[in-house]
This record gives C-alpha cells, sequence and structure tokens, in this order.
C-alpha cells in the first residue's frame, strides 16, 4: 500500500463535442499525490479546472484513463457506486457555496454525515465541533441565506472536514470573498486541513494561494504543469 | 423509510378504509310498517245487523253467506277411519268477517274496481294424524272479491280460493240434504277430498236457531247445525294417501257480537255417539276462570229430532290438563260430561294432547274418543272439542 | 439511522414546498379539481342508482319471479286462476303507475297492492304489518306514505291528498303511515305511495288488469315447474324472473352515465396535466439544489424517493381536498342527474347523497394514481439532474431543442394509432375513449413543435406591437420550451375539452332542431301529462279525442298510442299510428323496403327508430318478435328512421296491425290538422275549452309543442353543460396557474431585467405580453384538437352508446370563447407575478442562493 500513491490520475483525456466540433480538455493528464498533501492547481476560465475536479470526484466520468483514490479505480464504478463513494470520501468547497438553501447551517453539516450512516449522536456532535472549530457554533439554526458569504464558505469546510473525506477538492473557495474574508477563509481551511491532516485540492486562479500549498500546478491546453517557483508567478 | 414503505402505507390505508366499509354495510332489515291498526276481528259493532231473536229461515238462501253481520262461520269438523281402523280427525272452517258496517242494509262498496269489498274470508284446514300423534294446520285468507272467496247459496259453495266445498249433483235440486264435495290441500301436500252426505236433517240450535250468548241484547247468534253426516272420500298426508270413511259436523253461524263484556272463551263439543245420538254442548267461561251461566246443550236423537233439555241439566268436569309446548296456555284433556235426565255419563278424551291451532287467533281444535253409558247401555263416540281464551293461563 | 437521514432529506423537500406556496397550493389544485369532478359524478351517479335499487327493491320485495302481460297489463282473472290452481303458490298482485301529489307536485310512484297476499312479498306493505283493512280494500281511496315523506310534506294521518294521474285528480285519504326502521328502507319508500290494488286500478284507469302478478318459487324451481305454472297462463303473458325488469331499467341508464364519467375522466385528464405541469416546475426549480445534493452525495434513487414522496403529499392532500369538495359538488350535480333521469326514462327521487366507498377509493386511486403518473417524469428528470457545482439550465433547454421533431414524430405516431382505433368497425365506447385520449396525448407531444412554429410567427406581431419587449416576450416562450410547451400542453388539452363539449352539445341541439321541424307537421297536439317524459303512460279519454276531433276547425287528425311491449331484446316502446297517409311525412327515413309506406299499413311489418336497430344490431328484414294479446308475433323491419326522442329506440307499427294484434283500444295523443286558414292559437284555446271538465289534458300549438321538446332537451343536457362550465373552471384555473408558476419561476430573470434598468411598467408589459401571447397560443391550438375531440365526440361515443346520426355543427361564437378563456386566464395569471416583481427589490431575487 505505502508503494502506491494516494491519489493517482492516470492519463486522463476527456473531451466535449460542441456541435460538430470536438474540443479536448484534458490530454492524457496524470498526477500522484500523498496523503495529507496539499495541491493548488491553478487555470483560467476554461481551462479544464472544473472538469478535473468533476473526474476526480466521480461526478464525470473520463474518456480515458483511471482515477484511483485510496485504491479505488473510479473509471471502474458505475454511476451509483461513485456516488456512494463520493459521498463517503470525498469533501467539496464551492466557489458558489453551495448550501442547501432548504437546511439550517447545522443541517447542512450534519447532511453528508447522515448519508453516511454516522450514528445520530456522533453526527450531532461531531457537526457541532466543526462548526465551532470554523466559528460559527453559535449560528447552527440559521438559514444560509442569513449568513454573510464568508460565513457560508466557513460553513462549506465545516461540512467538507466534517465527512473525514479521503480527499477535499476546493473549486475556487474564494472566488465569491472579498480580498480580507478570501484571506481569512484561505487561513481557516490550511489550519484545519493540516490540524485534520486531509488531502486537498483547491483549484483556484488566485495565486495567493499558492504561498500554503505543498505543490503547485498549472492546468493549460489540457496538460498539467508543476509550477515550481510561485513567486514567479505571483509576481505577474 | 423505503419507497416500498410509502406503498405499504398506501395499502394499509385502503385496507383500513375497505374494512371499514365492510363494517359499515348495514344489514339488510325488513321494511316493517306500523300503524294505528284496529284488528279487523273486534271494533265497533255500531251499524252492523245483530242477532236479535228469532226469525224463519229460507234455505237454501240461509246456508249462504249473510253480509251485514260481522262474522260468520262454516266449520266442518269429522272423524275418518280407514279400512283398517286408523283414525284422523280433520277440522276445515271458512271464515267472513265484514269490514265496514253496510250503509243501511247493504254493501259500502262502489263497484268501481271488482277488487273493492268489505268482506274478508280466512280459512282454517287441519288435520289430526291419531296414530301418530300429530296435527298439522295451515291458516289462509283473501278479500272476498273478484272470485278469490266468498259464500254462495245457490248452488251452495263456500270457498277460499282452492280450498272449498261445493253442492254436488243436482245443484238446484230442493233436497234439504244435499251432499257437498270438500276439497282442501294444504302447502305441505297434506289434502282431503270427500264427499259428505248429512244423515240427519239440519238441526236448528237454541231457539229455534237463534242462540243467545250474553246478556246484553244482541249478543247472540244465529246457529245451525247437520250433527251428522256420512262421509266418504281420501285423505292425504305424508305423502300417504287413504281411503277412509265416518262422520263429520257441520255448524253455521253468524253474529255479530256474542259475547259480553265478563266472558272470556269457551268449551264446545260436538259429539257423535254410537247409539245414533249426537251431542252439542258449549260453556262460556268468565274472567275470572267461571263458568258463565251461557252455556247450551243440544241432544239429537237418531231420527234427527231434538230431545228436549234443559242447560241447567248438564255438568261438566274437567279431569286433567295438557300445557302446550306452543303457547304456553293449559287446556282441559279430559273431562266427565252428565246429564243425570237422560241418564247419560260420558268420560271425554283428547285423542292426543296437541291439537292446538297456533295461527292469527290461537285456540283449540282437537279430536276427542268420548266411552260412557247412556240409559244404562255402554256406548263410545267420536267428536271435537274447541276451546278458546286459554291464553295466559 | 436510514430513518433520520431521509428526514433531512424530506425536510428539505417540505421546506421548499412551504417557502413557494404559490405551486403547492396549485398543485394540489390540480389534483383537486380533477378529484372532485370525478368523485361528485360518482356520487350523484351512485345515489341515483342506489335509490333506484331501492325502491325497485321495495317495490320487488322478496319476489323472484313476475307474470306480465302482452302491451296493456294483464287480465286479474289470471291471477284467480294462479290462486285456484291446484299447487299452492305464493303469489301477490301489483297494480303499478305514476302520479303527482299536486301539492308538492311530486311525482310518485303508486303501488298497489292486496295486502293480504303481501305479507311474503313486501312486510310493510301486508296485512300483517297492521294495515287496517277496513278502511284499505274497501273502495274508499285511501292510501299510505312513508313517516319520512308525510312529515317533510307536513301530513298526517287523515288528511286528504289530491293525486292527479293523466289528468284525472282524485282525492285520497292518508290512513296510516309506513314507519321504516332503517336509513335503507326509509329512501326507498321515499317516493311511494302505497294503495289497495282496487284503488289503485281506479287511479290508474285500469279496471279489471293488473300490472304484473309477482311470485315467489322456490330456488329449486326446475324448468318443469315453471312450464307447469305457464300453461296456466294466457297468450301474451309470460313469466320471468323479477330482477330482469329492473336490469332491464337500469341499463337504460348506463350510456347516459358511463357519458358523464367520461366527462368526469376527462376533467381528471386535464387535471394530471397540471400536476404534471406543476410538478416539473418545482422540479426544475430546484434542479441547482438537486445538484448540489447530488454532488454532495446523495444518490439518484434518493432524489427520486423524495420527490416522490413529495408527490405523494401532493397527491394525498389533493385527493382529501377533492373529496371533499367533489360532496359539495355532487349535491348539486345530484339534483341535475336525477333531473336528467327523470326526464329520460323513469321517476327516481334521490333526496340524498348515498356516499359508498366505492367511488371514494376510486377517487383515491385515481387522485393518487393520476398524481404519481404525472409525477414520474418529472421525478425521473429530477433524479437525472446535473451534479452541478455551478448553475447549468441551458443543457435541459437544449436537449428538447433537439427533440422537438423527435416528440412531434412519436405524437402523430401515437394521434395516428388512436386515430386509427376508430376505423376498427363495431369497436365498443370504450375503445373511443382509448383513442380520444391517444389523439389527445398525440396532440400534447407535437406542441413543443407548434409552440415553436406558431412563436415565429407572432414574433413579429409582438415585435411591431411592443417593440424590443414584445420581441423579447416571444423569445423566452421557446427559450423556456421545456416549460412553456408543457404548461401551453395542459392549457389546450383543458380548453379543447370544453370546445368538445360544447361542440357535441351544439350539434346535438341542432339536429334535434331540424328534426323536430319535419316532425311536428300537425297544427295542434294533444297529450296527457306525463309523469315521465319519454315513458308511455297514460291514455286520453275517448270522449276527449271524439269531441276534440270533432271540433270546429279541425280538418284532420291521427292518433298515437305507445305502449311498452315485451320483446325479444326485453321492453320496448310500441307506437302505433293511424292515418298513415298523413303521418308518413313526418317520419324521415334513413333506409326502407321498396314500397314500404304502401305495405305498412295492412302488413305485419315495423319500423325502428335508428337508435333501436343500433342498439339491437338490426337491419332490414330482420324481425322483431314482440308478445301480443295474440302471443308472441314476429314483425318484419321495413323501415328504419330517424328519431331523436328516444334515446333506448322505438318500434313503429301501423295503427290498423296494432289493433289485429292487441286489445287495447286507447290513445295516448292526438294530432290534429287545422283547416286551412285558420288561426292555430285560436284553435287550441277552441279546443281547451272543449276538453275542460273531462280530462286535463296538454293542448299545445305545433309551436308550443316544439319549444317544450327544446326545453326539455336542454333540461337534459344541463347536468352537461354544468360539467363543461366545471371543465372551463379547471382549464381557467390551469393556465392560471401554469403561466403563473412559469412567471414566479421567472423571478431571477426579471429581477436581472429590473436591474438592467427595466421599468416595473416595462416588466409588467413584459409580462403579461409574454403571457397573453402563451395564452393566445394554448386557446389557438385547442381549436384544432376540441374539433377532433368533438368529432370524435360526436361520430364515434354518441354513435356508439346511443346510435344517433348527428350534424356536426360548429359554432364559431364557441371557438372565440375557447380563444378568449385561454387568453383571459393567461392575462390574468401574468398580472401576480408581475405584481409582485415590480414591487420586490430586484436585489433580494438577485441574491445567491
Amino acid at each position: 500500500m505505502n508503494n502506491e500513491p494516494y491519489i493517482s490520475l492516470g492519463r486522463l483525456t476527456k473531451s466535449y463535442q460542441e456541435g460538430s466540433v470536438t474540443r479536448a480538455v484534458l490530454r492524457d493528464l496524470s498526477l500522484d499525490m500523498d496523503e495529507g498533501e496539499m495541491i493548488v492547481l491553478l487555470g483560467r476560465s476554461g481551462s479544464g479546472k472544473s472538469t478535473l475536479l468533476n473526474l476526480i470526484s466521480g461526478i464525470d466520468k473520463p474518456d480515458t484513463g483511471k482515477v484511483l483514490i485510496g485504491g479505488t479505480n473510479l473509471v471502474s464504478l458505475n454511476e451509483k457506486q461513485r456516488t456512494l463513494f463520493r459521498r463517503n470520501n470525498i469533501g467539496f468547497v464551492f466557489q458558489s457555496f453551495n448550501l442547501i438553501s432548504t437546511l439550517t447551517v447545522h443541517e447542512n453539516v450534519l447532511l453528508p454525515l447522515k448519508l453516511k450512516n454516522n450514528a445520530d449522536r456522533e453526527a450531532f456532535r461531531k457537526a457541532t465541533r466543526f462548526l465551532e472549530e470554523v466559528g460559527l457554533g453559535d449560528r447552527g439554526d440559521s438559514y444560509p441565506d442569513r449568513l454573510s458569504g464568508g460565513e457560508r464558505q466557513r460553513v462549506a469546510i465545516a461540512r467538507a472536514l466534517a465527512n473525514e473525506p479521503l480527499l477535499i477538492l476546493a473549486d475556487e473557495p474564494t472566488g465569491n470573498l472579498d480580498y480580507k474574508t478570501g484571506q481569512l477563509i484561505l487561513k481557516m481551511l490550511h489550519t484545519l486541513v493540516r490540524k485534520n491532516n486531509r488531502t486537498i485540492i483547491i483549484a483556484t486562479h488566485d495565486r495567493d494561494i499558492c504561498q500554503i500549498a505543498d505543490r503547485v500546478f498549472n492546468l493549460q491546453d489540457g496538460v498539467l504543469n508543476e509550477v515550481k517557483n510561485h513567486t514567479e508567478i505571483t509576481g505577474e | 423509510m423505503k419507497l416500498s414503505g410509502w406503498f405499504v402505507i398506501g395499502f394499509l390505508t385502503m385496507a383500513v378504509i375497505g374494512v371499514i366499509w365492510w363494517i359499515s354495510i348495514p344489514p339488510e332489515v325488513e321494511i316493517r310498517t306500523s300503524l294505528s291498526a284496529v284488528d279487523a276481528m273486534s271494533g265497533d259493532t255500531e251499524g252492523y245487523l245483530r242477532a236479535d231473536g228469532p226469525r224463519e229461515f229460507v234455505f237454501p238462501d240461509d246456508h249462504g253467506a249473510h253480509e251485514g253481520f260481522k262474522t260468520e262461520w262454516w266449520y266442518y269438523t269429522g272423524n275418518l277411519f280407514t279400512g283398517d281402523g286408523r283414525q284422523f280427525g280433520y277440522q276445515f272452517t271458512i271464515f267472513r268477517n265484514q269490514l265496514n258496517p253496510p250503509a243501511e242494509g247493504v254493501d259500502t262498496v262502489t263497484e268501481e274496481s271488482g277488487w273493492s269489498t268489505d268482506q274478508f274470508y280466512l280459512g282454517h284446514f287441519a288435520l289430526s294424524d291419531v296414530e301418530n300423534k300429530n296435527h298439522i294446520y295451515e291458516e289462509r285468507s283473501s278479500r272476498g272479491a273478484i272470485g278469490l272467496a266468498g259464500a254462495r247459496a245457490v248452488p251452495y259453495r263456500i270457498w277460499l280460493e282452492d280450498w272449498e266445498v261445493q253442492r254436488v249433483g243436482g245443484e238446484s235440486g230442493s233436497d234439504p240434504r244435499f251432499p257437498v264435495r270438500l276439497k282442501a290441500k294444504m302447502v305441505g301436500g297434506a289434502a282431503i277430498d270427500l264427499q259428505i252426505t248429512p244423515a240427519k236433517p239440519l238441526v236448528l240450535q237454541g231457539d229455534r236457531g237463534y242462540d243467545q250468548k250474553g246478556s246484553t241484547a244482541g249478543n247472540a247468534s244465529y246457529y245451525l247445525s247437520f250433527t251428522r253426516m256420512d262421509t266418504k272420500g281420501t285423505l292425504k298426508i305424508n305423502d300417504q294417501l287413504f281411503e277412509v270413511s265416518g262422520h263429520s259436523w257441520m255448524d253455521h253461524e253468524w253474529s255479530t257480537s256474542a259475547l259480553d263484556e265478563d266472558q272470556k272463551g269457551w268449551d264446545w263439543f260436538s259429539i257423535q255417539l254410537s247409539n245414533g245420538y249426537d251431542l252439542m254442548y258449549y260453556q262460556l267461561r268468565l274472567k275470572d276462570g267461571s263458568v258463565s251461566r251461557f252455556k247450551a246443550v243440544t241432544l239429537v236423537d237418531p231420527a234427527g229430532e231434538k230431545v228436549p233439555i234443559d242447560q241447567e241439566d248438564a255438568t261438566l268436569e274437567v279431569l286433567d290438563h295438557w300445557e302446550s309446548p306452543h303457547s304456553k296456555s293449559s287446556y282441559p284433556s279430559q273431562w266427565k260430561l252428565t246429564i243425570p235426565r237422560v241418564d247419560l255419563s260420558l268420560d271425554i278424551n283428547t285423542v292426543f294432547p296437541d291439537q292446538e291451532m297456533d295461527v292469527s287467533v290461537r285456540y283449540y281444535e282437537g279430536a276427542v274418543a268420548v266411552a260412557g253409558t247412556m240409559n244404562g247401555e255402554e256406548i263410545s263416540g267420536h267428536g271435537f272439542i274447541e276451546m278458546t281464551g286459554y291464553e295466559g293461563k | 439511522m436510514k430513518r433520520s437521514k431521509t428526514n433531512l432529506l424530506w425536510r428539505s423537500s417540505i421546506r421548499f414546498l412551504l417557502q413557494h406556496p404559490w405551486h403547492f397550493a396549485l398543485s394540489i389544485l390540480g389534483v383537486a379539481l380533477g378529484v372532485s369532478m370525478v368523485v361528485s359524478i360518482d356520487l350523484s351517479n351512485s345515489s341515483a342508482q342506489k335509490a333506484f335499487s331501492l325502491s325497485t327493491q321495495a317495490v320487488t320485495g322478496e319476489a323472484t319471479h313476475q307474470v306480465t302481460g302482452a302491451a296493456d297489463g294483464l287480465d286479474e282473472s289470471v291471477y284467480r286462476q294462479l290462486r285456484m290452481a291446484e299447487k299452492p303458490l305464493k303469489s301477490a298482485p301489483v297494480v303499478e303507475g305514476y302520479g303527482r301529489l299536486s301539492v308538492v307536485n311530486r311525482t310518485f310512484r303508486i303501488l298497489g297492492v292486496d295486502p293480504i297476499a303481501e305479507a311474503p312479498f313486501r312486510s310493510f306493505a301486508s296485512q300483517k304489518a297492521g294495515i287496517n283493512l277496513s278502511d284499505f280494500i274497501s273502495g274508499e281511496t285511501t292510501g299510505l306514505v312513508s313517516h319520512d315523506v308525510a312529515s317533510e310534506l307536513g301530513l298526517a294521518v287523515e288528511d286528504t291528498l289530491m293525486v292527479s294521474v293523466s289528468g284525472h285528480t282524485f282525492p285520497l285519504r292518508l290512513i296510516g303511515l309506513i314507519n321504516p326502521d332503517n336509513d335503507q328502507t326509509r329512501r326507498a319508500l321515499e317516493n311511494l305511495l302505497v294503495v289497495d290494488i282496487g284503488t289503485a286500478q281506479k287511479l290508474l284507469n285500469m279496471p279489471g288488469k293488473l300490472s304484473r302478478i309477482d311470485l315467489i318459487l322456490p330456488e329449486n324451481t326446475n324448468e318443469r315447474a315453471i312450464k307447469n305454472i305457464t300453461t296456466l297462463l294466457p297468450e301474451g303473458a309470460d313469466l320471468s324472473r323479477s330482477d330482469s325488469r329492473s336490469q332491464a331499467v337500469s341499463q337504460m341508464i348506463n350510456a347516459f352515465e358511463f357519458n358523464l364519467q367520461a366527462l368526469s375522466m376527462l376533467a381528471l385528464l386535464v387535471g394530471m396535466f397540471l400536476i404534471y405541469n406543476t410538478m416539473t416546475f418545482s422540479v426544475v426549480q430546484r434542479r441547482p439544489l438537486i445538484g448540489r445534493l447530488r454532488g454532495i452525495g446523495v444518490t439518484k434513487r434518493e432524489i427520486l424517493r423524495v420527490v416522490v414522496q413529495e408527490a405523494i403529499l401532493i397527491g394525498v392532500i389533493g385527493t382529501a381536498i377533492g373529496i371533499l369538495a367533489g360532496f359539495f359538488l355532487a349535491q348539486v350535480l345530484l339534483k341535475l342527474v336525477t333531473q336528467s333521469i327523470n326526464d329520460l326514462y323513469f321517476v327516481v327521487s334521490v333526496q340524498e347523497l348515498s356516499i359508498g366507498i366505492y367511488p371514494l377509493i376510486k377517487a383515491a386511486v385515481l387522485g393518487m394514481g393520476a398524481t404519481l403518473l404525472a409525477a414520474y417524469w418529472p421525478a425521473r428528470e429530477a433524479s437525472n439532474a446535473e451534479v452541478s457545482t455551478v448553475l447549468n439550465r441551458s443543457s435541459s433547454e437544449s436537449k428538447i431543442k433537439g427533440r422537438i421533431g423527435t416528440l412531434a414524430l412519436a405524437g402523430i405516431v401515437v394521434g395516428g394509432l388512436g386515430g386509427g382505433l376508430l376505423l376498427i368497425p363495431n369497436g365498443r365506447i370504450g375503445m373511443g375513449y382509448v383513442s380520444l385520449l391517444m389523439i389527445i396525448i398525440g396532440f400534447s407531444l407535437t406542441i413543443p413543435l407548434l409552440v415553436t412554429g406558431l412563436t415565429g410567427l407572432i414574433r413579429p406581431v409582438l415585435s411591431t406591437i411592443n417593440g424590443l419587449i414584445g420581441k423579447m416576450s416571444a423569445q423566452g416562450i421557446v427559450t423556456e420550451l421545456s416549460r412553456t410547451s408543457v404548461a401551453i400542453a395542459s392549457l389546450v388539452v383543458a380548453v379543447a375539452a370544453t370546445v368538445g363539449v360544447g361542440v357535441m352539445v351544439d350539434s346535438f341541439r341542432t339536429t334535434v332542431v331540424s328534426w323536430l321541424e319535419i316532425q311536428l307537421q300537425a297544427d295542434v297536439y294533444v297529450q296527457v301529462p306525463r309523469a315521465v317524459t319519454r315513458k308511455a303512460d297514460g291514455e286520453l279519454d275517448p270522449t276527449v279525442v271524439l269531441r276534440l276531433k270533432q271540433t270546429d276547425g279541425v280538418a284532420g287528425f291521427h292518433t298515437v298510442r305507445s305502449v311498452d311491449v315485451h320483446t325479444n331484446f326485453g321492453i320496448d316502446q310500441l307506437v302505433a299510428v293511424d292515418n298513415e297517409v298523413s303521418s308518413h311525412n313526418t317520419y324521415q327515413m334513413k333506409e326502407s323496403e321498396p314500397g314500404f309506406w304502401n305495405r305498412f299499413r295492412n302488413e305485419a311489418i315495423v319500423m325502428v327508430s335508428e337508435v333501436y336497430a343500433y342498439r339491437h344490431h338490426v337491419d332490414l328484414g330482420d324481425s322483431v318478435f314482440i308478445r301480443t294479446d295474440r302471443g308472441r308475433a314476429g314483425f318484419q323491419v321495413a323501415g328504419i328512421f330517424y328519431d331523436y326522442a328516444s334515446d333506448l329506440g322505438t318500434i313503429t307499427i301501423s295503427r290498423n296491425t296494432y289493433d289485429a294484434y292487441f286489445d287495447d283500444p286507447a290513445v295516448s295523443g292526438l294530432a290534429l290538422y287545422a283547416t286551412d286558414g285558420a288561426d292555430v292559437d285560436e284553435l287550441v284555446k277552441r279546443l281547451r275549452s272543449r276538453s275542460e271538465g273531462l280530462q286535463e289534458v296538454l293542448i299545445q300549438s305545433n309551436r308550443g309543442l316544439r319549444e317544450a321538446s327544446i326545453a326539455i332537451f336542454d333540461r337534459t343536457f344541463t347536468v352537461t353543460i354544468v360539467l363543461r362550465m366545471l371543465a372551463m373552471l379547471v382549464a381557467f384555473v390551469g393556465v392560471l396557474s401554469a403561466l403563473m408558476a412559469i412567471q414566479l419561476e421567472r423571478k431571477r430573470e426579471h429581477a436581472v431585467m429590473r436591474a438592467n434598468g427595466m421599468t416595473p411598467g416595462q416588466l409588467w408589459s413584459y409580462v403579461i405580453t409574454q403571457s397573453g401571447a402563451m395564452g393566445l397560443i394554448a386557446g389557438i391550438l385547442s381549436l384544432p384538437l376540441g374539433i377532433i375531440m368533438a368529432y370524435i365526440l360526436v361520430y364515434v361515443i354518441n354513435m356508439r352508446s346511443f346510435g344517433w346520426t348527428l350534424q356536426l355543427m360548429v359554432s364559431p361564437a364557441l371557438l372565440m370563447q375557447a380563444v378568449l378563456l385561454a387568453f383571459l386566464a393567461a392575462l390574468l395569471a401574468g398580472i401576480y407575478p408581475s405584481y409582485k416583481m415590480a414591487k420586490a427589490s430586484p436585489a433580494d431575487a438577485l441574491r445567491n442562493n
């Protein structure tokens, strides 16, 4: 087991049909990750970041290649199995927060735990604990639309972490936030991920994030390039 | 909960609704009517003709119906024997009831429809199978209209649907002792078909056929009897057909009101003795159980003449009782009848106890066997006893 | 644990529904309206049926068999013979008919019995029940009614009632009350007047006759025993099972009720479209939400389950409300249904609803079934929603756009199959409805294509009228085709249903009116007032006939005799006409054998109405066997004529032939021809005064009778018209709800427009224009479908259930009405959303989540 990488993407290709034109989004893309690693994925809009995240989370399937997470090849799973895998092993932090508007903050955190069939009491405690960790212990009964953007993203982080996933995927987590709040969220995300020893991939075009990452990749023309010197890029 | 759980809930709901439905279906109940009912048999006597004194009878007309009087009956009873001595008793009665008083002595019914009538007929037919101690009976009724029932003098015919007594042979003849054919059949199949010929002339009971039964004026009837009639024919019971012969007795009586207020019922004997004499005896009983002063005895000699005797001359003693399992009424079942004046002493027994008529009006009509002495001579006889007013005893 | 997980999803669903009360309420309304229509029709039908069977049961009592006569009843001597017969037999004579209690003007069934013979049959009418024979059978006109009738009409024992039968009025002394001891019997006796058999003969003018003799034969009675009884009967009399008659009678109204039921099913179908529509909205609106849930790892199945649960919730609430509303609606419909049945078939008094469990179960099953069926596709769509991380709508729109051609093709195939079904000869009514349904579905499937096409047509018009906003409005319909086409389809079906039924009733009426023109050739018609419009009872007094014929100004006449006879097909109406020369113009022949009118008078031939021929599959040359006073006789069918007066059909025979077979000199109706140039109204007055004091008869001029006939026709169709109005209401609510849902759903889009500088007034105009355009499109599209539906209703359904040839009559006013209905409802639907949007701050709607 130890010899195998924790996460391994092998030669992924994915293309979309747009009218009569086929557009390749990912070309022969490979990536290995270790447990506890924090990776940042840079790329312009439309570069395929979201597509890549969809493949990693099993929302979508690649045309060819494999997605190995903790020893499971998602490509060989059917839709339902992938959904169950996602439910159990992947946590999300989205740009648009994607909280369920009809559930309270606490219930939002609780939902993935319930889906995972955690014991009621334990799930409840866990949800409360992670809400407290993101500093929203007193807002559990509010509905998402009562919260500010930053607060919503904190709920989303609590939701992702509470699930104790193998992998957290964060898609532009600061995209909808002002700079200051964004920094605060990043800091929190960083602290909590490290503290809970979670593996995380952050897709962003916010180069500030690179500073906290273990490795940084740039997705361009469907191919990943590791960026060794973030400052160079940051400095752009 | 699983999807199937929801369907189970749905199914159960339907099932519960279904069960409630079944439970809620009301049981079929008979439609009943309740009316301010007045019994057709009783009620006001106002406006009816009354038996208020002896009158001249005109025959054959007086064998028919006397409309205008409230009540009338033709009562045939008899004891019949097969060739090997097996005994049967029979009773065949047609009652006529007038429903409304006649307007100025005529029928009120306007003839717009043949169905409208004031005449209501009731028939009773019973057989006593002595050997099997089996008493079967049937009642039927009809309005006296469109030929369903009636009582016609010329030619004599008393009928209620297919039960009938009809004069046979020389239908318009003037023979006062004309033979009749009596036919009746029960739903169960038991039937009689008898040829009945009077062996003695008609007896006018009481005072020339006027029979006072109560102290109130008009509480009386007109009462005629054929006390001994030769009877021959067939009798069918339990799908067995018997050739039978014996003697019959016929009472024809009509009145509007016969009983006094305090009179409750009667015991009425009709007996044919082996020495050729026939005896009719009745006593009315009061509500307190005692015997009223109104009783009657008629002894007819072999030639058909009434032997003059006074009602005070006869004594009736009850020796035993029988309790009806149907009505719980207690009826006398054994008597001693003595008429010292003619040196007559009779022991009378029902041929078997259960001959109660459990019909719209409950009474006892049963064959009796008689043994005793008359003028020191051993005699025997057969007859009928009718008892009413024993309910609730 | 599993439970609590579902609870969280379920909680989310419920909160969503509560946050969108309009959608929620409209879904429920859709179910409730459909269900209430079905429930109310079912309840009123079953109440009428129940009342009929209860009263039949009460009147039939325990009888197993009956002896009936040929045409004019049975001679009472038959009863005497039966009673006198060797074998003791349980039998009871019955004289039956209808009369009115003048004070309350209510029709009662007059049941004449012999209480002495009644005990085994009808205990309530028997001597044992305590009927005072002295009052009852002695010839005085006395009778009994039930306790309830008495208290309802304020009657007491010893009161005198005025009973009017066939124009004669009799005082009747009430001598007792029937005291039913349970609800069922109480209702069975609701319109029963029990009299003595002699009294009944007098009231109904049947001296020496009986309507029938009831018998109770033991269950094991064999053929031979029955034959033995039959040998006692005279020619023309017949022994039959007691239930055969009530079966024959109740079969009469089956077609009538079936049609009402079909209308209610149509309403449910429209209701289903509404449910589909609102469920689809509820899902589409939540697509992002569902996407997020899917993203978190909620499986398709779990989504499907939650949506189905919502549908169940809506179904349960909607069904419950629908059933409740159905009760109230049924109270109204009951009167109309009863009225129609009384006019058409027999007298039935239905004073209250009988709430059977069967209609309720049926409604529950239909309501839930329709909801689940309608929700199935939306639920599937929900579970197939994109697992989304970002808002993404256009994909589903592009899907339907790519499929409109396929859908339309499928629609044409389904509709074509439906049409093909109609071509199958001798198809059943049910088949007609199946094909109707298939055509409706087929048409709905082509609607996306038609909407796209029509929008293309009206876009330039709208842009001319309302500039850019008009153009945008039109474009909005196409860009959100997946929702707009569903909404429009449901409107089309709803409105088309009202068009179809409307055209059918119009066609019917027009046909009947023009038929009456030809049918009514004489100048004056004389009839006996009848309790049941199309039932042959009542006779004209011979002296009246004689007097009227000899009135000044009468140039000619012909008489009509109409009786119920037993034929090889059951109980049918036989009409005997005399003076064939003058009467033959009034018959429009559909088919006849050569020289028919020459042979009609003297040969044993008959003509039958078109309906009769259809119902009994009788053709020219076939024979109809009729029980006559000369025994069973065959009559060759030599002509088939058009007749819209009876939906059961009639057999017409010449009076000459009738007299040869029946000992019945009576006359039911008299048609008089005025001398040339005479004033018909004057003649009518003269005739009326001449008949005064003899018998109360209806003397009407040609025009008067025509108007009266049309009035009866209209009254019969009141229930249909009410149903059509209800269908219109459903359609209206449908338009309203569908379009309102669309506009409410576009809150965000509207907010964007507001934010981009659209004034509230412009937004208002935008929404109203779009809504109105959709209403207009729906209205226009409903016309062809409506006319197709009318065509099927007139030429297939009507033909198969009644057998009438009708002329299809499409009135432009009706079509205008339909378009207007859709358009107005659509405009109204736009008002609330635009009002709400104009008031709201765009910022609120723009806020995320």
